[in-house]
């Protein structure tokens, strides 16, 4: 059961880059999910996909170890998920998006 | 069906690849275990260092533990120029070590295709013909998921595979002795194993190093003891790596007599080890002097370890036959290091020597006496550290002449040490000598590997200007027994003593 606390500041903008390997069933569904996600920050959203193939330099300036990788770049401190996040409850969980209001559940009038 | 020869690639580290039968095998990973400190992370940085240096084959270091930085300040303590060897092209570093800023988040199934492509990549950029990834316990505290972790490591090793590199890959073990590694997935990344072991025995450490298995190639078997020595790493010693490995000149040295130079047919071998065994008082601490004299007079620095007599006692008795040890110190050609035995163990002895060696760079090294130290180690600690300073002194490329009492005043029972025997070049003996009621001195050499040289029984005699050997008995049977008798068809009643020997 969620409940609005007054002192959690509503997410207003949020930055995201997607690191993936080719246009795999993977790297699809990581981007579908995080838009989906997305939806319920109050404000712009910029997601990049980085295709590593592309830019194999990335993942060494970056310490990529693993694929799919997600970096949300804002709102700081960064913060890194590894999977496909075909989880949405963890998803939200990690990138702590909770903080907006929870349209996803049904609530209670 | 055709067996295909696997070949080998050498890693440069000196006796590894004699218990390696030729190196590790081409193309393929070997694993190496081992338990926290047993040195796997050094052999899998020199691997890459040795590839570099002595056979132009770029490497990839591939970390998961400890980041690039640390691996080059851990090299460059022993000698390794890594930086260097990046700036050259020649070593490229692939980070995936654990950072806290770096911490991840799981959600949902993920696999390494990045970590693939970075190796494939830093392989393809450098040319890369060595790989070593340090190590896989650290892939399991990064990532804890464990069955993606193996599935992907399985990955990693199929990637080195295809890309044809010879790779190490270490693993930690939690004991020494017990299953090769704690993940459960060791054994089949690799189908090479090798064991590092650092085992408390007899309160001291022992470091061995064990091929495991090595599929469808020869390797010895059983526990190699090694060291961890600058400027060379991780040294494997093994008794056949002395007289296979070690490369030997034929350029021959003056012993510090006339005499004896001749008596070996023009002198000591340059790169050789050299025993002199007999009783006390013989003159075994005179012809360690005399070694010393021969190599300065010929500008040649000598480094004596002393743990019999004090430096002073040295100093004194060296006066005593006219030779000015305080002189050749000043003048930078002489260097002497006494020791009580009982001060440190043999393994430090032995590092202590390696030390002072290192330093001190010198020509010629004695060491007196090799029975001090005998008393102060069980027989399979001094058997190892014997195989262990002979083949360091191997490895210098100096002459060494060690000293070792017999145990009897007279004759036999004399080269007691049947373990050094075999490690030497030359061994000489000095020995009392009864005749007709009057002790004398006998030497001969009674071994000179790789030339002629005199098997006579030669009189020597000790005076205020040192050692001088003389001509050879004669017409005496048994010295070395310890009962001389003169021989009978050659004596007769009247004869004087003074037959027994040539003129002068």
């Amino acid at each position: 059961m969620m409940e609005y606390s007054p002192d959690i500041v509503p997410l207003r903008r949020a930055h995201f880059q997607i690191f993936v390997l080719g246009r795999t069933p993977a790297a699809i569904l990581v981007e579908q999910q995080l838009r989906r996600a997305c939806r319920r920050v109050r404000g712009p959203v910029t997601i990049e996909v980085i295709d590593l193939f592309e830019h194999p330099e990335i993942a060494e300036e970056r310490d990529i170890v693993a694929t799919p990788m997600v970096l949300r770049l804002h709102p700081t401190p960064q913060v890194r998920v590894v999977g496909d996040l075909s989880d949405p409850a963890a998803l939200v969980a990690a990138f702590d998006l909770n903080d907006t209001a929870d349209d996803s559940q049904g609530d209670t009038p | 069906m055709t067996l295909t020869q696997i070949s080998r690639m050498a890693t440069g580290c000196p006796g590894l690849d004699h218990v390696l039968a030729g190196g590790l095998p081409e193309g393929r990973s070997t694993l190496v275990s081992g338990t926290a400190g047993s040195g796997k992370t050094v052999l899998g940085l020199q691997f890459l260092h040795d590839g570099v240096r002595d056979y132009d084959q770029p490497g990839v270091f591939l970390t998961f533990e400890e980041r690039p930085e640390q691996l080059r300040a851990n090299a460059a303590s022993l000698g390794f120029d890594i930086a260097g060897m990046e700036a050259e092209g020649k070593w490229l570093f692939v980070d995936a070590s654990y950072n806290a800023d770096r911490d991840e988040q799981q959600v949902g199934p993920f696999d390494f295709g990045a970590l693939l492509l970075r190796l494939r990549h830093a392989v393809q950029t450098v040319g890369a013909q060595r790989v070593t990834l340090d190590s896989i316990g650290a892939v399991f505290t990064r990532y804890q998921d464990a069955t993606t972790v193996r599935r992907e490591l399985m990955r990693v090793t199929e990637l080195l595979r295809e890309l044809g590199v010879t790779a190490i890959v270490t693993s930690e073990r939690a004991e020494e002795y017990g299953q090769i590694g704690k993940h459960g997935v060791e054994e089949f990344v690799c189908d090479n194993v090798m064991v590092l072991r650092n085992a408390l025995e007899e309160e001291t450490r022992r470091r061995t190093i064990e091929v495991l298995k090595m599929r469808g190639v020869d390797h010895l078997t059983g526990e190699f003891p090694f060291t961890i020595v600058p400027k060379s790493g991780i040294v494997v010693i093994t008794l056949e790596d002395t007289a296979l490995n070690a490369p030997s000149a034929d350029e021959r040295i003056h012993s510090g007599l006339q005499e004896l130079d001749e008596m070996c047919n023009g002198g000591m071998f340059r790169d050789s080890i050299n025993l002199v065994s007999g009783a006390t008082g013989t003159g075994k601490t005179l012809l360690v002097s005399e070694f010393t004299r021969g190599g300065a007079s010929r500008g040649e620095r000598s480094l004596i370890f002393s743990f019999e007599e004090s430096r002073s006692q040295l100093f004194r008795n060296a006066a005593g036959w006219g030779m000015d040890f305080a002189g050749l110190e000043a003048e930078g050609l002489l260097k002497v290091e006494a020791a009580y035995p009982e001060v440190r163990s043999l393994e430090d002895h032995l590092v202590q020597i390696k030390r002072v060696v290192e330093e001190y760079q010198p020509h010629r090294i004695a060491i007196d006496s090799l029975s001090a130290l005998e008393r102060i180690a069980p027989e399979r600690s001094y058997r190892e550290f014997l195989i262990g300073l002979t083949a360091y002194i191997k490895h210098c490329q100096v002459a060494a002449l060690l000293t070792s009492s017999a145990r009897n005043l007279l004759g036999a029972t004399s080269v007691t040490d049947a373990h050094i025997s075999t490690l030497t070049d030359m061994i000489m003996l000095l020995r009392y000598v009864e005749i007709g009621g009057a002790v004398r001195r006998g030497f001969m050499v009674l071994k000179l590997r790789g030339s002629t040289h005199d098997k006579q029984i030669h009189e020597f005699v000790i005076g205020s200007n040192g050692m001088k050997i003389g001509a050879p008995f004669r017409d005496v049977t048994g010295i070395l027994a310890g009962s001389p008798q003169r021989v009978a068809a050659l004596s007769e009643e009247y004869h004087d003593m003074s037959y027994m020997f040539d003129g002068d």
